[in-house]
Protein backbone atom coordinates (compact mmCIF):
# COMPACT_ATOMS: atom_id res chain seq x y z
CA UNK A 1 0.00 0.00 0.00
CA UNK A 2 1.20 3.68 -1.15
CA UNK A 3 1.11 5.39 1.86
CA UNK A 4 2.79 8.15 0.30
CA UNK A 5 -0.39 8.79 -1.99
CA UNK A 6 -1.70 10.87 0.57
CA UNK A 7 -3.68 13.16 -1.41
CA UNK A 8 -7.82 13.01 -1.00
CA UNK A 9 -7.91 13.95 -4.73
CA UNK A 10 -5.13 13.48 -7.68
CA UNK A 11 -7.77 15.95 -9.68
CA UNK A 12 -9.69 18.79 -9.62
CA UNK A 13 -12.45 17.19 -11.03
CA UNK A 14 -12.32 14.34 -8.34
CA UNK A 15 -13.30 17.36 -5.60
CA UNK A 16 -16.02 18.49 -8.03
CA UNK A 17 -17.67 15.29 -8.05
CA UNK A 18 -17.46 14.99 -4.53
CA UNK A 19 -18.58 18.52 -3.70
CA UNK A 20 -21.89 17.53 -6.20
CA UNK A 21 -22.85 14.72 -4.38
CA UNK A 22 -22.45 16.90 -1.13
CA UNK A 23 -24.69 19.42 -2.63
CA UNK A 24 -27.27 17.30 -5.16
CA UNK A 25 -27.92 15.24 -1.56
CA UNK A 26 -28.84 18.67 0.07
CA UNK A 27 -30.68 19.67 -2.79
CA UNK A 28 -33.05 17.40 -3.17
CA UNK A 29 -33.47 16.08 0.64
CA UNK A 30 -31.78 13.00 0.01
CA UNK A 31 -28.90 11.12 2.02
CA UNK A 32 -25.56 10.86 0.86
CA UNK A 33 -25.54 7.25 1.92
CA UNK A 34 -28.07 6.64 -0.66
CA UNK A 35 -25.28 7.68 -3.42
CA UNK A 36 -23.25 5.32 -1.05
CA UNK A 37 -25.08 2.14 -2.31
CA UNK A 38 -24.28 3.16 -5.86
CA UNK A 39 -20.68 3.39 -5.08
CA UNK A 40 -20.77 0.21 -3.04
CA UNK A 41 -22.20 -1.25 -6.39
CA UNK A 42 -20.00 0.55 -8.60
CA UNK A 43 -16.64 -1.05 -6.89
CA UNK A 44 -18.03 -4.38 -6.54
CA UNK A 45 -18.88 -4.81 -10.11
CA UNK A 46 -15.82 -3.76 -11.13
CA UNK A 47 -13.00 -3.85 -8.34
CA UNK A 48 -9.85 -3.03 -10.52
CA UNK A 49 -11.62 0.00 -11.88
CA UNK A 50 -10.02 3.16 -10.79
CA UNK A 51 -11.84 4.58 -7.14
CA UNK A 52 -12.54 7.80 -8.50
CA UNK A 53 -14.26 6.40 -12.35
CA UNK A 54 -16.57 4.23 -10.16
CA UNK A 55 -17.33 7.57 -7.74
CA UNK A 56 -18.24 8.68 -11.26
CA UNK A 57 -20.13 5.91 -12.41
CA UNK A 58 -21.81 5.75 -9.27
CA UNK A 59 -22.92 9.31 -9.31
CA UNK A 60 -24.16 8.65 -12.90
CA UNK A 61 -26.80 6.17 -11.54
CA UNK A 62 -27.52 7.95 -8.47
CA UNK A 63 -28.01 11.38 -10.51
CA UNK A 64 -30.28 9.04 -13.01
CA UNK A 65 -32.77 8.01 -10.29
CA UNK A 66 -33.08 11.40 -9.08
CA UNK A 67 -35.79 14.05 -10.33
CA UNK A 68 -33.91 15.04 -13.01
CA UNK A 69 -34.82 15.39 -16.82
CA UNK A 70 -33.76 12.18 -18.60
CA UNK A 71 -33.14 14.09 -22.03
CA UNK A 72 -31.29 16.66 -20.37
CA UNK A 73 -29.02 13.92 -19.01
CA UNK A 74 -28.90 12.06 -21.86
CA UNK A 75 -28.09 15.57 -23.62
CA UNK A 76 -25.71 16.32 -21.51
CA UNK A 77 -23.76 12.76 -21.98
CA UNK A 78 -23.17 13.82 -25.96
CA UNK A 79 -19.52 14.00 -26.06
CA UNK A 80 -19.68 16.28 -29.03
CA UNK A 81 -20.88 18.79 -26.75
CA UNK A 82 -18.64 18.26 -23.76
CA UNK A 83 -14.85 20.54 -24.02
CA UNK A 84 -13.47 19.03 -20.87
CA UNK A 85 -9.61 21.58 -21.38
CA UNK A 86 -12.46 23.92 -19.97
CA UNK A 87 -13.40 22.01 -16.89
CA UNK A 88 -11.21 23.56 -15.10
CA UNK A 89 -12.18 26.35 -14.94
CA UNK A 90 -15.14 28.04 -12.75
CA UNK A 91 -18.15 27.65 -15.53
CA UNK A 92 -18.01 24.02 -16.94
CA UNK A 93 -18.84 24.44 -20.59
CA UNK A 94 -20.93 21.96 -21.24
CA UNK A 95 -24.51 22.11 -22.97
CA UNK A 96 -27.43 21.22 -20.70
CA UNK A 97 -30.35 22.23 -22.28
CA UNK A 98 -29.57 23.12 -25.58
CA UNK A 99 -29.77 21.34 -28.93
CA UNK A 100 -26.74 20.34 -30.64
CA UNK A 101 -26.96 22.59 -33.45
CA UNK A 102 -27.32 25.53 -30.90
CA UNK A 103 -24.50 24.43 -28.78
CA UNK A 104 -21.00 25.52 -29.87
CA UNK A 105 -18.29 23.82 -27.72
CA UNK A 106 -16.92 26.09 -25.02
CA UNK A 107 -20.01 27.74 -24.65
CA UNK A 108 -21.76 27.99 -21.10
CA UNK A 109 -24.04 26.51 -19.80
CA UNK A 110 -27.77 27.68 -19.43
CA UNK A 111 -28.33 28.61 -15.66
CA UNK A 112 -32.21 27.57 -14.77
CA UNK A 113 -33.77 30.04 -12.53
CA UNK B 1 -29.53 -2.48 -18.72
CA UNK B 2 -25.61 -2.16 -17.69
CA UNK B 3 -23.84 -5.24 -17.60
CA UNK B 4 -21.76 -4.48 -14.66
CA UNK B 5 -24.04 -2.55 -11.56
CA UNK B 6 -27.37 -3.92 -11.92
CA UNK B 7 -28.22 -0.07 -12.33
CA UNK B 8 -29.74 1.29 -15.49
CA UNK B 9 -28.72 3.88 -17.42
CA UNK B 10 -31.74 5.94 -18.26
CA UNK B 11 -30.07 5.60 -21.88
CA UNK B 12 -27.03 7.91 -20.70
CA UNK B 13 -24.22 7.58 -23.56
CA UNK B 14 -21.16 5.99 -21.78
CA UNK B 15 -18.38 8.23 -21.92
CA UNK B 16 -14.89 6.86 -20.84
CA UNK B 17 -13.70 10.25 -19.60
CA UNK B 18 -14.23 10.57 -16.09
CA UNK B 19 -13.77 14.34 -15.98
CA UNK B 20 -16.15 15.31 -18.72
CA UNK B 21 -18.99 13.47 -17.44
CA UNK B 22 -18.39 14.82 -14.29
CA UNK B 23 -18.46 18.06 -16.40
CA UNK B 24 -21.89 17.03 -18.11
CA UNK B 25 -23.51 16.06 -14.72
CA UNK B 26 -22.42 19.13 -12.81
CA UNK B 27 -24.11 20.88 -16.04
CA UNK B 28 -27.48 19.15 -15.78
CA UNK B 29 -27.69 20.07 -12.50
CA UNK B 30 -27.23 23.42 -12.61
CA UNK B 31 -29.52 23.45 -15.56
CA UNK B 32 -32.06 21.84 -13.79
CA UNK B 33 -31.75 24.29 -10.76
CA UNK B 34 -30.61 21.53 -8.37
CA UNK B 35 -27.78 23.42 -7.58
CA UNK B 36 -25.04 26.37 -8.92
CA UNK B 37 -22.22 26.09 -10.16
CA UNK B 38 -20.93 28.90 -7.29
CA UNK B 39 -22.26 26.63 -4.60
CA UNK B 40 -19.58 23.94 -6.03
CA UNK B 41 -16.55 26.10 -6.15
CA UNK B 42 -17.36 27.70 -3.05
CA UNK B 43 -17.32 23.85 -1.59
CA UNK B 44 -14.22 23.03 -3.53
CA UNK B 45 -12.69 25.41 -2.02
CA UNK B 46 -14.27 24.81 1.57
CA UNK B 47 -12.51 21.17 1.23
CA UNK B 48 -9.37 22.51 1.84
CA UNK B 49 -10.50 23.20 5.64
CA UNK B 50 -12.23 19.98 5.86
CA UNK B 51 -9.56 17.90 4.56
CA UNK B 52 -7.68 17.85 7.82
CA UNK B 53 -8.35 15.66 11.06
CA UNK B 54 -8.19 18.50 13.26
CA UNK B 55 -11.31 17.85 15.34
CA UNK B 56 -10.16 14.06 15.61
CA UNK B 57 -7.39 15.15 17.18
CA UNK B 58 -8.76 17.68 19.62
CA UNK B 59 -11.21 14.66 20.55
CA UNK B 60 -7.88 12.21 20.70
CA UNK B 61 -6.30 14.94 23.08
CA UNK B 62 -8.97 15.63 25.68
CA UNK B 63 -8.94 11.82 26.18
CA UNK B 64 -5.76 11.57 27.13
CA UNK B 65 -6.58 14.61 29.30
CA UNK B 66 -9.67 13.61 30.86
CA UNK B 67 -10.31 10.47 31.95
CA UNK B 68 -14.19 11.10 32.35
CA UNK B 69 -14.07 12.38 29.05
CA UNK B 70 -12.51 8.86 27.90
CA UNK B 71 -15.22 6.98 29.33
CA UNK B 72 -17.84 8.85 27.63
CA UNK B 73 -16.21 8.98 24.35
CA UNK B 74 -15.89 5.33 25.01
CA UNK B 75 -19.03 4.25 25.58
CA UNK B 76 -20.92 6.91 23.07
CA UNK B 77 -18.20 9.06 20.73
CA UNK B 78 -20.92 11.09 19.14
CA UNK B 79 -22.55 12.63 22.30
CA UNK B 80 -18.77 13.02 24.10
CA UNK B 81 -17.72 14.69 20.26
CA UNK B 82 -20.81 16.75 20.81
CA UNK B 83 -19.34 18.06 23.87
CA UNK B 84 -16.41 19.54 21.71
CA UNK B 85 -18.84 20.93 19.39
CA UNK B 86 -18.31 18.47 16.97
CA UNK B 87 -21.52 17.10 14.99
CA UNK B 88 -21.40 13.60 14.07
CA UNK B 89 -24.54 13.94 11.94
CA UNK B 90 -25.39 11.00 9.01
CA UNK B 91 -23.66 7.93 10.73
CA UNK B 92 -22.73 6.22 13.89
CA UNK B 93 -19.43 6.23 15.43
CA UNK B 94 -17.59 4.17 17.36
CA UNK B 95 -13.83 4.88 19.32
CA UNK B 96 -11.57 1.77 19.65
CA UNK B 97 -8.94 2.20 21.75
CA UNK B 98 -5.18 0.98 21.72
CA UNK B 99 -3.15 0.01 24.63
CA UNK B 100 -0.89 -2.60 26.08
CA UNK B 101 -1.27 -5.65 24.08
CA UNK B 102 -3.63 -4.31 21.43
CA UNK B 103 -3.80 -2.33 18.31
CA UNK B 104 -6.54 -1.32 16.32
CA UNK B 105 -7.00 -0.71 12.42
CA UNK B 106 -9.89 0.86 9.91
CA UNK B 107 -10.46 0.06 6.48
CA UNK B 108 -13.65 -0.16 4.30
CA UNK B 109 -13.90 -2.95 2.43
CA UNK B 110 -17.17 -2.15 0.27
CA UNK B 111 -16.09 1.60 -0.66
CA UNK B 112 -14.45 4.39 1.19
CA UNK B 113 -16.57 4.86 4.74
CA UNK B 114 -14.76 6.93 6.67
CA UNK B 115 -15.28 9.37 10.05
CA UNK B 116 -15.24 12.46 7.91
CA UNK B 117 -16.60 14.31 10.32
CA UNK B 118 -13.68 14.28 12.68
CA UNK B 119 -11.12 13.44 10.26
CA UNK B 120 -11.76 15.15 6.86
CA UNK B 121 -11.38 13.58 3.53
CA UNK B 122 -9.90 9.96 3.83
CA UNK B 123 -6.14 10.09 1.79
CA UNK B 124 -6.27 7.80 -1.22
CA UNK B 125 -4.29 4.99 -0.04
CA UNK B 126 -7.58 4.40 2.00
CA UNK B 127 -9.64 4.04 -1.12
CA UNK B 128 -7.57 1.91 -2.99
CA UNK B 129 -8.39 -1.58 -3.79
CA UNK B 130 -4.98 -2.78 -2.55
CA UNK B 131 -5.39 -1.21 1.15
CA UNK B 132 -9.47 -2.27 1.33
CA UNK B 133 -8.42 -6.23 -0.58
CA UNK B 134 -5.39 -6.57 1.87
CA UNK B 135 -6.10 -5.28 5.40
CA UNK B 136 -8.17 -7.75 6.37
CA UNK B 137 -6.59 -10.45 4.19
CA UNK B 138 -3.08 -9.77 5.78
CA UNK B 139 -3.28 -7.03 8.17
CA UNK B 140 0.18 -7.31 9.70
CA UNK B 141 2.32 -7.07 6.54
CA UNK B 142 -0.07 -3.81 5.09
CA UNK B 143 1.02 -2.16 8.46
CA UNK B 144 4.43 -3.32 8.44
CA UNK B 145 4.84 -2.28 4.60
CA UNK B 146 3.33 1.36 6.10
CA UNK B 147 5.62 1.51 8.59
CA UNK B 148 3.60 0.67 11.47
CA UNK B 149 5.28 -2.63 12.36
CA UNK B 150 3.92 -4.45 15.47
CA UNK B 151 5.16 -7.07 18.12
CA UNK B 152 4.22 -10.39 17.47
CA UNK B 153 2.32 -10.64 20.73
CA UNK B 154 0.30 -7.56 20.02
CA UNK B 155 -3.62 -8.35 19.43
CA UNK B 156 -4.63 -6.94 15.88
CA UNK B 157 -8.11 -5.95 15.61
CA UNK B 158 -9.30 -4.65 12.39
CA UNK B 159 -12.46 -2.75 11.93
CA UNK B 160 -14.67 -2.75 8.66
CA UNK B 161 -16.32 0.73 8.56
CA UNK B 162 -19.90 0.93 7.17
CA UNK B 163 -22.55 3.37 5.91
CA UNK B 164 -23.98 3.15 9.25
CA UNK B 165 -21.11 2.57 11.42
CA UNK B 166 -17.64 4.20 10.88
CA UNK B 167 -14.85 4.13 13.54
CA UNK B 168 -12.12 6.26 15.27
CA UNK B 169 -8.79 4.68 16.84
CA UNK B 170 -7.69 6.26 19.90
CA UNK B 171 -4.03 6.12 19.90
CA UNK B 172 -1.92 5.53 22.79
CA UNK B 173 -0.81 8.37 24.18
CA UNK B 174 2.99 8.77 23.75
CA UNK B 175 4.81 8.74 26.35
CA UNK B 176 7.13 12.10 28.38
CA UNK B 177 3.75 14.16 27.21
CA UNK B 178 2.74 14.76 30.93
CA UNK B 179 3.75 18.18 31.17
CA UNK B 180 1.63 18.64 27.48
CA UNK B 181 -1.65 20.72 27.24
CA UNK B 182 -4.54 19.68 25.70
CA UNK B 183 -3.40 21.56 22.54
CA UNK B 184 -0.17 20.28 22.55
CA UNK B 185 -1.19 16.69 22.75
CA UNK B 186 -3.44 17.46 19.69
CA UNK B 187 -0.66 18.93 17.70
CA UNK B 188 0.75 15.52 18.57
CA UNK B 189 -2.12 13.46 16.78
CA UNK B 190 -1.68 12.51 13.57
CA UNK B 191 -4.48 11.26 10.92
CA UNK B 192 -2.97 8.17 10.48
CA UNK B 193 -2.59 7.31 14.21
CA UNK B 194 -6.46 7.86 14.25
CA UNK B 195 -7.34 5.48 10.99
CA UNK B 196 -4.60 2.68 13.08
CA UNK B 197 -1.43 2.53 10.64
CA UNK B 198 0.54 4.88 12.65
CA UNK B 199 1.74 4.05 16.36
CA UNK B 200 2.81 7.68 18.12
Amino acid sequence: VNRTHDEPFDESWQARAYVLVELTAKATGTSPEDFRTHLIAAIAAEPDRAYWDSWVKALDTWIAELDVPRSELVEASQPSYIEPAAFRSAEPTVAANSSSADMPPGSAPARAT
Amino acid sequence: MNDHDGHEDHGAVPIADAPARVAAIEAVLTASGVITSEEVDAQVEALADMIGPRHGARIVARAWSDPAFRARLLDDAKAAAGELGVEVTSEDLAVVENGPGVHNVVVCTLCSCYPQAVLGIPPAWYKSAEYRARLVREPRAVLAEMGCALEDDVELRVWDSTAELRYLVLPERPTHTSELGEDQLADLVTRDSMIGVERL
